[in-house]
């Protein structure tokens, strides 16, 4: 439960802070840091307008959305002290699944819009996403390998540093998380969030037509994943050492906030790839997990 | 004695590439030649006698050994009649001479060498001294040829080097340490067949492109059709024999283990398949050069046939190889004599015979030979070649090879016929004359030949099986 | 400590197939020069020091020095940047590239582990034969004469690995890897490669398409 009010309290800065720091490199004074919700809640206090050749996928995709997020926020464990709300053998499947879903959802009603311009964004959503997904059951079968339990908490309960694995897992893993977590989210090198072209929009071309309280849904539910995998990397980063709780909750805010940040500094000093190169990028970040899942293999001569 | 040589060959090259005259560099070439003679003689006295530790004086060694001394000076002094016509510049003929020497030191390293990184290292020097040989004239064409060839043959020597690596994993394994051949031959039984087999490939693949056999033949023919023909009598005589013996140490180490009957397959494959591809490439040739180039290719493969056919095949091999690299160079010295007198051209040349009657003569009973008709000795060799096919029942294969004989048969009669008995072309016609050296040399390599097709001479025989055995 | 280093080699073969730049894949053959020195100065321990520091010297002042320098020179002389001109790009080379080179590199481990041999170890075997495979790769694809050289000194340090891998026992199979090593690129890049560039301005291997029948 400890890291759920975690992931839900970073939430709510997120947003806020990758602006800040994006504009703070840019040499610009930026916005206030809670803008993001000062717009969410406006959003909320209005209402959605359907388009007429929408059908019931379109008015409950946001919502099945943040639900969605919300329960999988549930499975994150709090490093090893603590166990997720939800846990049991296998539960990170149905972890990942359940956000697969949330995209689903999102995805075929961008479709359900019929407009050329979401159509062409879930495409390249639903190929981003395909591709990237060998990374992250990479990183959950080199876990399983090197801790024997196939559920968050008790991996990340058992998972100790005693062989040279561990260390290679570690350090490789918070990389992959971390293009992962921006692949996911459709943020830059993939995706820039703010650019108002449709032909090279992703994932805002795909919400173009959610308005009101839908578009406040799919904020909120934007800054939920942020937190979420800022969660996992924040957990496999306090493995390393034993601290007292108070300690571990400071620093698991802590690792969130400098993930924040980095991702803001990663945004403000790189180009959007040329949109040939993003199904090779993304293959590479999977490529590289495969080869260290494969290595961890080799390593713990488990063949 | 084999250090002496080395000490003798860095003399030599030094000393040449100190030199200011054309004439005394290549003066330099034959007393060097002489010595190798020397040498040879001294490595057939003491046969199977080598007091060092990396190199052994085999049978088959000394015997590739002596065809390499005897085919180099008949090259070296065609090289020289070559220079002179070009009117080629000190420098080129220098670094050329000091590289042959280079040259011939890095083959008789490959025939005498007893380990097998050794004979790796040294066909890799040959690979780079023969390039430096092959560039001889400045022309985009050549450059591009060498190019390739050094770039392929570098390849297919890394994989080469994969497959020793193979071996050695197999080596490791029942703690030897070095890959000497006679270490190899008696521990084959205990190796594990699995590495044996994929280290056999490798080293298949990679000694091919020396040999001018599938799969990697093209650099080859691309290399004899712009090197200076003394040259290219060389690569496809004493060079085919260097790639023939680094798959054959191989073959020979693990001859009575399981993958004995595997080995013979793939060998066939590979013979099989080159004969093919040198057919059905021979049908459309104009270019002379590129015709024997061709040939040598053929001959390649039935060297590697008659090698999957045991110990008479082994035999025949040996043979054939020799005979092969006595008439094949006979023939490019013969047609670089040829390209000389029809003012360069290599593609259009009618009525060689009415422009000179003995160089043509040559070239016809040359031709003759290496088409493996009687009297010359390839007729021999392959006569036991099909004889062993037939007696180990392979009817489909011999019944193909016939038909691919045929075809190169054909292909070359025509193309004889063309160059010598046609017409004479009017645009080539030029007053050049062969020099009575050149004429001597080659109808002396035509008539060993002949000698050993009507004699078979006992004594190679029994120098050969004394090696296999 | 030596499986991070192996590790970084088979992820540099990965990001060869996506590279574009000319710059990018020799700083690329710089850095796995780099993972050679270090791989053989953890790797080996059974050589005497004179030994483990020729390989080591060799590794790094030629692998990973030397040649990405001179290849830098020639490709600023003949102003190459870039390995395609922009039409290629829509045939996607980069994305077929990654999913080879992660089967290749899956299909030898698998291979390797079915050998079970107690002297070679798989990581190095399997990332050396990847090297080689998707090096050839690499060559049959690419049509300019710089990517074949690159593509070749990568077969090579795949080459290298492996003898790396079996050379406890027998130190002079690496010595005579690295005379390979030495003998190409003193000669063919140095001689070869210098006259090759000087003549034929147009890097593309169309150039060399003259010999023919």
């Amino acid at each position: 439960m400890l890291s759920f009010i975690l992931i839900l309290i970073c939430a709510i800065v997120f947003p806020g802070l990758i602006a800040v720091t994006k504009a703070k490199f840019s040499g610009r004074r930026g916005p206030s840091l809670w803008q993001p919700w000062y717009d969410i809640l406006r959003l909320l206090k209005k209402g959605s307008i359907f388009s007429t050749t929408t059908s019931i996928i379109f008015q409950v995709a946001p919502v099945i959305n943040i639900l969605v997020l919300i329960m999988a926020a549930l499975f994150i464990p709090f490093t090893n002290k603590y166990a997720g709300f939800i846990h049991f053998e296998g539960d990170f499947l149905l972890f990942i699944y359940l956000l697969a879903l949330g995209k689903f959802f999102i995805i075929i009603s961008a479709l359900d819009v019929g407009s050329g311009f979401e159509g062409m964004g879930a495409n390249r959503e639903a190929l981003f996403s395909m591709l990237i997904e060998p990374a992250f059951f990479m990183i959950m079968a080199a876990l399983v390998l090197l801790t024997g339990h196939s559920s968050f908490a008790e991996m990340f309960t058992t998972f100790n540093l005693d062989n040279s694995s561990s260390i290679l897992f570690v350090v490789l893993s918070c990389y992959i998380l971390l293009q992962f977590s921006l692949i996911e989210s459709s943020r830059l090198p993939i995706d820039d969030p703010k650019t108002h072209l449709e032909l090279t929009m992703i994932h805002e071309v795909m919400v173009l037509d959610n308005s009101g309280f839908d578009m406040a849904l799919v904020g909120i539910g934007n800054a939920l994943k942020f937190s979420i995998f800022g969660g996992i990397i924040a957990n496999v980063v306090l493995i390393l050492w034993k601290l007292p709780l108070w300690s571990e909750v400071l620093i698991f805010i802590a690792i969130e906030l400098i993930f924040a940040i980095t991702v803001g500094i990663l945004e403000s000093f790189r180009a959007r790839l040329k949109m040939i190169y993003n199904s090779q990028f993304v293959l590479t970040i999977s490529g590289i997990a495969v080869v260290m899942f494969l290595m961890i293999l080799l390593l713990e001569n488990h063949l | 004695m084999i250090y002496t040589y080395y000490l003798v060959v860095a003399i030599f090259i030094g000393l040449i590439l100190l030199l200011r005259s054309k004439n005394l560099t290549h003066s330099a070439v034959y007393i060097f030649n002489i010595f190798q003679i020397g040498f040879v003689i001294y490595l057939f006295q003491n046969l199977n006698g080598a007091k060092v530790d990396y190199f052994n004086y085999d049978s088959i060694s000394v015997l590739f050994a002596c065809v390499l001394s005897v085919l180099s000076f008949i090259s070296a002094v065609h090289y020289q009649v070559y220079e002179i016509h070009q009117d080629e510049l000190l420098r080129t003929v220098r670094i050329h001479n000091a590289v042959y020497i280079g040259f011939n030191a890095a083959l008789m390293g490959v025939y005498l060498s007893s380990r097998y990184g050794m004979l790796w290292a040294f066909v890799e020097a040959t690979t780079l001294t023969g390039a430096t040989l092959i560039y001889h004239d400045r022309k985009a064409v050549v450059l591009e040829a060498v190019w390739k060839y050094i770039y392929a043959c570098s390849i297919s020597i890394t994989l080469a080097f994969v497959g020793i690596l193979f071996l050695s994993v197999a080596a490791q394994e029942i703690h030897l340490n070095e890959l000497t051949f006679t270490l190899l031959k008696q521990n084959a039984l205990l190796m594990n067949p699995i590495w044996l087999k994929a280290a056999f490939v490798f080293i298949l693949v990679g000694f091919s492109v020396k040999m001018g056999a599938i799969p990697m033949f093209n650099v080859d023919i691309d290399a004899k059709d712009v090197a200076p023909s003394p040259i290219s009598g060389l690569f496809s005589s004493v060079v085919l024999n260097a790639g023939f013996l680094g798959i054959f140490r191989f073959y020979q180490a693990f001859s009575n283990t399981s993958i004995d009957t595997w080995m013979n397959h793939v060998l066939l494959i590979a013979g099989i398949s080159t004969l093919f591809f040198a057919a059905a490439y021979l049908m459309r040739i104009k270019n002379c050069k590129r015709m024997y180039a061709y040939s040598s290719m053929e001959h390649a493969g039935l060297v590697l046939i008659a090698l999957s056919l045991g110990k008479v095949g082994m035999l025949a091999a040996f043979l054939h190889l020799t005979y092969n690299a006595i008439l094949k160079s006979g023939i490019f010295f013969q047609v670089g004599q040829m390209i000389r007198i029809n003012g360069g051209n290599k593609t259009e040349i009618r009525g060689y015979f009415y422009q000179n009657p003995i160089g043509g003569l040559i070239l016809l009973f040359g031709s003759i030979g290496i088409m493996a008709m009687p009297p010359s000795g390839l007729f021999i060799s392959e006569l036991m070649i099909f004889k062993e096919l037939m007696l180990q029942k392979h009817w489909i294969i011999t019944v193909l090879i016939l038909f691919a004989l045929i075809v190169i048969f054909y292909v070359l009669l025509r193309a004889i016929f063309k160059m010598l008995f046609y017409p004479p072309n009017p645009n080539n016609f030029s007053n050049i004359k062969g020099k009575p050296v050149e004429y001597v040399l080659q109808i002396f390599l035509l008539g060993v030949s002949i000698y050993f097709g009507i004699f078979q001479n006992q004594y190679l025989f029994d120098l050969i099986q004394a090696a296999i055995n | 400590m030596d499986s991070l280093f192996i590790l970084l080699f088979a992820v540099s073969i990965l990001y060869f197939s996506i590279s574009v730049n000319i710059k990018r894949y020799i700083m690329l053959l710089g850095f796995q020069g780099v993972l050679l020195f270090l791989i053989a100065l953890i790797g080996l321990d059974e050589l005497s020091y004179f030994n483990i520091g020729f390989i080591a010297v060799e590794t790094l002042v030629f692998k990973g020095i030397l040649i990405p320098v001179y290849l830098l020179n020639i490709a600023k002389r003949n102003k190459i940047t870039n390995i395609n001109n922009f039409k290629n790009h829509r045939k996607m080379k980069g994305f077929y590239l990654i999913l080879a080179t992660i089967s290749v590199f899956i299909i030898t481990i698998i291979l390797g582990n079915l050998l079970k041999n107690d002297f070679i170890k798989i990581k190095y075997l399997s990332t050396a034969i990847t090297a080689v495979i998707m090096g050839l790769i690499f060559i049959v694809i690419n049509k300019t004469i710089t990517i074949h050289i690159i593509s070749f000194i990568v077969i090579e340090n795949g080459v290298f690995l492996m003898a790396l891998a079996v050379g406890n026992e027998m130190p002079f199979l690496i010595n005579t890897a690295i005379l390979l090593d030495l003998f190409v690129s003193v000669l063919v890049l140095g001689i070869f490669f210098n006259k090759l560039t000087y003549h034929f301005q147009d890097d593309s291997s169309d150039a060399l398409s003259s010999l023919k029948d």
